[in-house]
């Protein structure tokens, strides 16, 4: 890489360069000496210098320990403006992190992200906008971290988008919202949210092959939050919600709901004094971040110094209970309900294998029969219970258990050290406003067809997802009737193809519909209506697909259970003939399925859980009372119904109630 | 010791440049763009103390609470040993006179750290990694106590570590000048080179990534 000064030259009287140290989109970087000794950088502007010194002239005069200070603006001999900065001798950020491929220990990243926050805070109160906020602008000098680059924010506003193709570094950090021309602070917290991310896992949240897979990550991918630990993954995806109405609304918050997420675990963790009273330790470590850690002191202590600078005492260790290191995962409540919550919290693989789990253990023992029995009759059995409930206890039906609540954000806010004023007075109301917030009430404020506004790519990219997730779902069910059956595999396959293909097509079908309507202010009945077209598709397809593979569902089941309720024809045609049903019994089956069924409910990802087993048995009931007055083979149509309402509540997204809370607040 | 700043471009006025300007330094800095500024010790035996601001400085002057000759760090073939004239260790022992320096011990003077490396076993020639965040005068970030060469290139075990650089390049001694080469192309004050070069103070070394200028002091 060539610069334009040699080591040596002296193009501003009174500063000698020795040599260069960067080059960046707005120009050239070099250290230099004063006459006096002094270090400094010295950054050549090359284009867009008025808009550069524009915002630079806003800077010009800014105090705050980390930021990076700008001393002067000089123009030389060629009319070149120069801009006399602070020299920063340690490393950035960026090579910091390269010695921790897998993340940073989490008091090193809160000793990051407290300065982080300190200045940028500080940025923000005075009505100014970093904009590029990345590793490679923040530097660490003797245990101090410095936001530097600032005053480029109009710069990087004219040439965003050119820079854009030519620099991927920035692109990892860039708001989704940049793209559309918008630079409010909310760019600064979306780009605090990656670098917290990046410093706790070591990885960018949205990489890619090219900037444009980057870019379209950042407007439409949802980030892997199970990289993180638990407690601060509501922080990172508050932080990195794609509307900048809905994200994190100032830094100040920002750092309050880490501090809590780092609270909120039962180890204590050692951060240094410090940090949060002013002075400095020793930095003991190649990447200048003093920590004081307590050697030779491995057991828990039973005195830890809080986070605000003060002694608080712990109790005892109880026996046989481990504490809970970084990374790790709290301790779920016992119960059905702990293994409920520990199953949301899984992957859609994990989730996958545990259902196979429990769908072999029933039917390689032979009791699916008695599951059967009690997938029918447990409906009534909770409506049962619930009344019973109602009438005996005198109380409205018992509430579940409160879904874990994200991070508690303070009551009393923790002023920035040390910068104690920068406390936003609408963000505390806003703050206070969210914490009466319920799941419940948001849940109920929330429901699936809430108008909102969701892009055409989110809708793709999830649906895309939901396809992909289900299909895996879909064959793992069907292959299930491999164990019923009592045939060998090869008779059974064309059987297994035909549960697989119907059910895959009714339930993309159904996804497809309902990602379409969804967000959108349409009424029930036309929610219903939209899918009859695709009835007689999945239908049709069907019968073709009976007939193509000489499967023919029969009845015999059906009579044992049901017996003599059908209704066999509609308006003089025939729904079944020579034992199997029509194209019009499969017509008017799907019709039904689709229509009398509020699908709508379980596929969108306003629903009020992830997966419901309520709304499973629902889906089966409504069927069955649709095979009793019209004649359909009833495990065929349990099947179906069954099936597609626990694949569709598995397959497609959910957005939990903490991420529609600000939707709720409009409500 | 001073590292005079603005114009030091002559040999005269790089302190106590030697008068030939083709011969070896007893120290030098090396302005490596992009990288970093390092102080490259030449002689057998190397005094460490604070620095006095003025012209009798040791070999390495820090920006530390140390006594004026804190410490002397002896090459004697290649081995190193260090004397202390103050309170130091190496590694948690205290040096109670003097102590034998191997490849990656910690090395505290006061309250001044660093750990001593040879990173290749084809040189003897060693570094200095600060380990505290204490400055070296003079704008240095780096030092290196050079034995026969010193290697600047993007490998980890190169005495300069350039990371961007495709070509190292190699300083070495030859009699009682010091030279350059590179298996790149390499220019020196502009010149392409031929082989290798000589370096003389302000000398500038360029190569199809990297730059940096040699100054005597």
């Amino acid at each position: 890489m060539k610069f334009a000064f040699a080591p040596e030259s002296t193009p501003l009287d009174g500063y000698t360069i020795k040599r260069a140290i960067h080059r960046g989109g707005f120009g050239e970087v070099y250290y230099a000496l004063s006459d006096a000794g002094k270090e400094v950088a010295l950054k050549l502007l090359r284009q867009n210098t008025e808009i550069e010194l524009r915002g630079v002239a806003q800077c010009l005069n800014l105090k705050h320990p980390n930021l990076v200070s700008i001393f002067d603006v000089k123009t030389d001999g060629d009319g070149d403006h120069w801009i006399i900065m602070e020299y920063v001798a340690g490393k950035t950020l960026d090579e910091v992190l390269a010695q921790y491929p897998h993340g940073m220990p989490l008091e090193k990243v809160s000793t990051w992200m407290e300065q982080i926050c300190s200045g940028l805070s500080f940025l923000h109160d005075r009505g100014i906008v970093h904009r590029d906020m990345k590793p490679a602008n923040l530097f660490i000098e003797d245990d101090l971290v410095k936001i530097g680059d600032i005053g480029l924010s109009k710069f990087i506003t004219q040439s965003r988008r050119s820079a854009q193709t030519q620099s991927v570094g920035t692109v990892y950090y860039m708001a989704p919202e940049v793209g559309r021309g918008r630079y409010g602070h909310e760019v600064d917290i979306y780009a605090l949210g990656i670098i917290l991310y990046e410093l706790i896992t070591g990885r960018v949240p949205f990489d890619g092959e090219s900037t444009g897979e980057i870019l379209m990550k950042h407007l439409t991918d949802k980030p892997n939050l199970n990289l993180l630990p638990v407690a601060f993954r509501d922080v990172v995806a508050r932080a990195l919600e794609k509307d900048p109405q809905q994200r994190t609304a100032s830094v100040t918050q920002f750092w309050n709901e880490f501090q809590a997420a780092l609270r909120g675990k039962e180890e204590p963790i050692n951060i240094p004094e410090s940090s949060f009273a002013g002075t400095r330790t020793e930095p003991d470590h190649a990447d200048g971040i003093g920590v004081e850690v307590r050697k030779g002191t491995k057991s828990r202590p039973d005195v830890a110094v809080d986070y605000a600078g003060t002694p608080r005492s712990h109790s005892a260790p109880v026996a046989g209970a481990s504490p809970q290191l970084p990374g790790e995962k709290p301790i779920q409540t016992g119960g059905f309900q702990g293994m409920v919550e520990w199953y949301n919290e899984q992957n859609g693989m994990t989730q996958a294998v545990v259902i196979f789990a429990i769908l072999f253990a029933i039917f390689a023992s032979g009791l699916w029969p008695v599951a059967l029995v009690l997938a029918l009759l447990s409906p009534f059995i909770w409506v049962t219970m619930k009344f019973l409930g109602y009438v005996l206890i005198d109380e409205a039906p018992s509430k579940s258990m409160p879904r874990p609540t994200p991070p508690p954000v303070q009551t009393k806010q923790q002023p920035l050290n040390p910068v104690a004023h920068t406390v936003n007075h609408y963000t505390q109301k806003v703050k206070q406003k969210v914490r009466k917030w319920t799941d419940k009430e948001i849940i109920r404020l929330t429901p699936p067809d809430t108008v909102r506004r969701i892009s055409e790519a989110q809708r793709l990219t999830e649906l895309s997802n939901s396809f992909g997730l289900s299909a895996f779902y879909v064959a793992i069910f069907s292959s299930l009737y491999l164990f019923v059956s009592e045939q060998t595999l090869s008779n059974s396959l064309p059987t297994i193809f035909f549960l697989t293909a119907t059910t895959l097509l009714a339930v993309w079908t159904i996804m497809g519909v309902s990602k379409v309507a969804e967000g959108r202010k349409l009424s029930g009945f036309w929610r219903r209506a939209l899918l009859i077209p695709g009835a007689l598709v999945v239908g049709s397809a069907a019968y073709g697909l009976s007939n193509y593979l000489m499967v023919y569902p029969n009845f015999n089941f059906s009579h044992d259970v049901l017996d003599t309720a059908f209704t066999n024809e509609i308006n003089g045609m025939p729904l079944v003939s020579s034992g199997t049903p029509t194209l019009e019994g499969y017509l008017s089956f799907f019709i039904g399925m689709f229509f009398v069924r509020g699908w709508w409910g379980i596929a969108d990802s306003y629903r009020s859980k992830k997966l419901r087993v309520v709304s499973i048995l629902w889906s089966g009931a409504l069927t069955l009372l649709q095979v009793i007055f019209f004649a359909f083979p009833l495990e065929l149509a349990l099947f179906w119904s069954v099936v597609s309402a626990a694949v569709i509540q598995l397959s497609t997204t959910w957005t939990p109630p903490r991420e529609r809370r600000f939707l709720a607040e409009e409500q | 010791m001073t590292f005079p700043p603005g114009d030091s471009s002559s040999p005269r006025a790089a302190g106590t440049s030697p008068e030939d300007a083709t011969a070896i330094p007893a120290r030098m800095l090396l302005w490596v763009d992009q990288v970093g500024g390092f102080l490259v010790c030449l002689r057998d035996e190397v005094t460490i103390g604070a620095t006095n601001g003025g012209p009798e400085e040791v070999d390495i002057p820090l920006i530390a609470n140390l006594s004026r000759r804190h410490a002397t760090i002896h090459r004697q073939g290649e081995t190193y040993s260090i004397s202390a004239h103050a309170p130091s260790f190496l590694g948690d022992r205290a040096i109670d006179h003097e102590a034998w320096l191997s490849s990656n011990k910690d090395l505290r003077l006061g309250g001044v750290g660093f750990r001593f490396r040879q990173p290749t076993v084809l040189s003897a020639t060693a570094v200095l990694d600060s380990t505290t965040s204490h400055r070296i005068a003079g704008g240095a970030e780096g030092i290196v106590l050079m034995h026969e060469l010193c290697l600047l290139g993007p490998a980890a075990d190169h005495h300069i570590v350039c990371r961007h650089w495709n070509d190292p390049i190699i300083l070495f001694r030859r009699k009682d000048q010091l030279r350059c080469k590179s298996p790149g192309p390499l220019f020196v004050d502009g010149e392409l080179v031929e082989g290798d070069a000589a370096l003389t103070h302000g000398t500038i070394v360029t190569g199809t990534d990297a730059r940096f200028r040699v100054e005597y002091c």
